[in-house]
């Protein structure tokens, strides 16, 4: 970068960007929320997605797939465990359901026939609280976990929010909805809650639980920094040759041979 | 790295934006509160006084909102809606050059201060908003795009679509005057 225009701290420095008020004016919390709301009524529709899939991307596709896994199985799991005799849901509810469960409008993307069960729109419907078995509440359950501990993110509750995504991990170990948890709880901790050891933590038991998983890539990028910040050369080293090796030609891997050349390791 | 930007974020995507794409509106609606108050303020660097804001703001977040597809997960979502902001408000910049310039009553709220929070910190950063006002769109859009977004030169000269010459005389023009008047208007 040009240093000859750089130098200036005494004028950069009043130059900061973040959310915090200013320089914009403040305005309500109900005048954001409109704001908000009229950006989305300019969105289309959810639309089902093509019978094809692409070949960019690859990581962005298997984290969206592996999302709507997580949603269209708990909706399979509620489906299978379904008691006959459930009370009819609303048409609005099924709707908002249906709503939810639409695959991504990503061009060309299909989720694995795996991950995403085949649910008929009326046997997608919720059942009524009292006829929902135990069974089918324990595997809706993950799901439901993964959303508080994301709206708890989302009010900066990070430390809460990094308790729930363990709690998912804990109490649906090997799920999808536990990987995904692990490695957005590793996420928070290294960038919210400057705690690089269970960052560690939380990305090796995903890379070890779902070895080649679709949050592969993620999870090592992860790992990687937090031995960087934990000052643990040697195995950062180990696992950007690793990530190297298994994603090559991915701007991922060439972070990390930059890396490894600054650290000496080529 | 240029002040006013943060370290780069650990390149793990957030989960959410995955599920925003795929039109789970409750959590595009949690990403785009998230991301207002940054859009907003950007949104006010780059342009003069108050008025245009919020209608440039809604046009960003619309564009956000249609490309949560689009996101890769290389670097922050922030920075990503930075970048998007960045081209938006340049856009409508540009559209309106032809028109009316500029105001010459700074809005009222300009001096309005309320909340509990930060109220100085608050202050500091509109003050810095009226010096940037003080410089010539062209140096402005410079100043900013380098020193708030980190944009390298070359990276200016193509965003702004100009010779990387002229990017940096632009760049070293907008950073005396501003200079000039922090000088000029003594500590803060």
């Amino acid at each position: 970068m040009n240093t000859d225009t750089d130098g200036d701290p005494e004028v950069a420095s009043y130059l900061v960007l973040d959310d915090r008020p200013g320089p914009a004016p403040r305005i309500s919390r109900e005048r954001a929320l409109a704001m908000v709301e009229t950006a989305l009524a300019e969105l289309p529709p959810p639309i089902a997605a093509p019978k094809r899939f692409a070949s960019a991307g690859r990581s962005w596709v298997v984290a969206a797939a592996v999302l709507f896994g997580i949603v269209g199985g708990a909706a399979a799991a509620r489906w299978y465990f379904a008691d006959a005799a459930k009370a009819p849901v609303p048409a609005v509810a099924a709707a908002n359901r249906l709503e939810k469960l639409a695959p991504a409008p990503l061009v060309g993307v299909v989720p694995p026939a795996a991950a995403v069960a085949p649910t008929p729109p009326e046997e997608a419907e919720p059942e009524a609280p009292a006829d929902r078995s135990a069974a089918a509440e324990r595997r809706g359950a993950p799901e439901d976990l993964l959303q508080k501990a994301n709206r708890l993110r989302t009010q900066g509750r990070f430390r809460d929010a990094a308790q729930t995504y363990s709690a998912v991990s804990d109490r649906y170990p090997k799920t999808l909805s536990s990987y995904v948890a692990q490695v957005a709880a590793g996420s928070i901790e290294l960038e919210h809650l400057s705690n690089p050891g269970k960052a560690r933590k939380s990305f090796e038991r995903a890379l070890r639980e779902h070895p080649e998983g679709a949050l592969d890539l993620e999870a090592r990028q992860g790992l990687a920094t937090a031995l960087r910040d934990l000052g643990q050369e040697k195995a950062e080293i180990d696992v950007l040759h690793r990530l190297i090796d298994v994603h090559p030609g991915s701007p991922a891997a060439k972070r990390a041979a930059l890396r490894l050349a600054e650290l000496g390791s080529n | 790295m240029p002040l006013g930007t943060k370290k780069p974020a650990v390149l793990v995507p957030d989960p959410r934006v995955a599920q925003a794409a795929a039109g789970d509106r409750a959590v595009a609606q949690e990403l785009l509160l998230e991301l207002l108050p940054r859009i907003r303020n950007l949104v006010r660097y780059l342009v003069w006084t108050d008025a245009d804001v919020d209608d440039i703001a809604q046009l960003s977040l619309v564009e956000v909102a249609r490309s949560f597809g689009n996101y890769r997960g290389e670097g922050a979502l922030s920075s990503w809606a930075d970048r998007i902001t960045m081209r938006v408000t340049l856009h409508h910049v540009r559209r309106k050059r032809n028109e009316e310039r500029r105001r010459s009553a700074l809005s009222p709220d300009l001096h309005v201060v309320s909340g509990s929070d930060q109220p100085d910190d608050f202050t500091l950063r509109r003050e810095t908003a009226k010096l940037l006002d003080e410089l010539p769109d062209d140096q402005r859009q410079a100043v900013v795009m380098h020193h708030v977004l980190g944009l390298s030169m070359p990276e200016l000269a193509t965003e702004l679509g100009i010779p990387f010459e002229t990017a940096r005389s632009r760049l070293r023009l907008g950073i005396q005057k501003l200079r000039a008047r922090v000088l000029r208007r003594g500590p803060t």
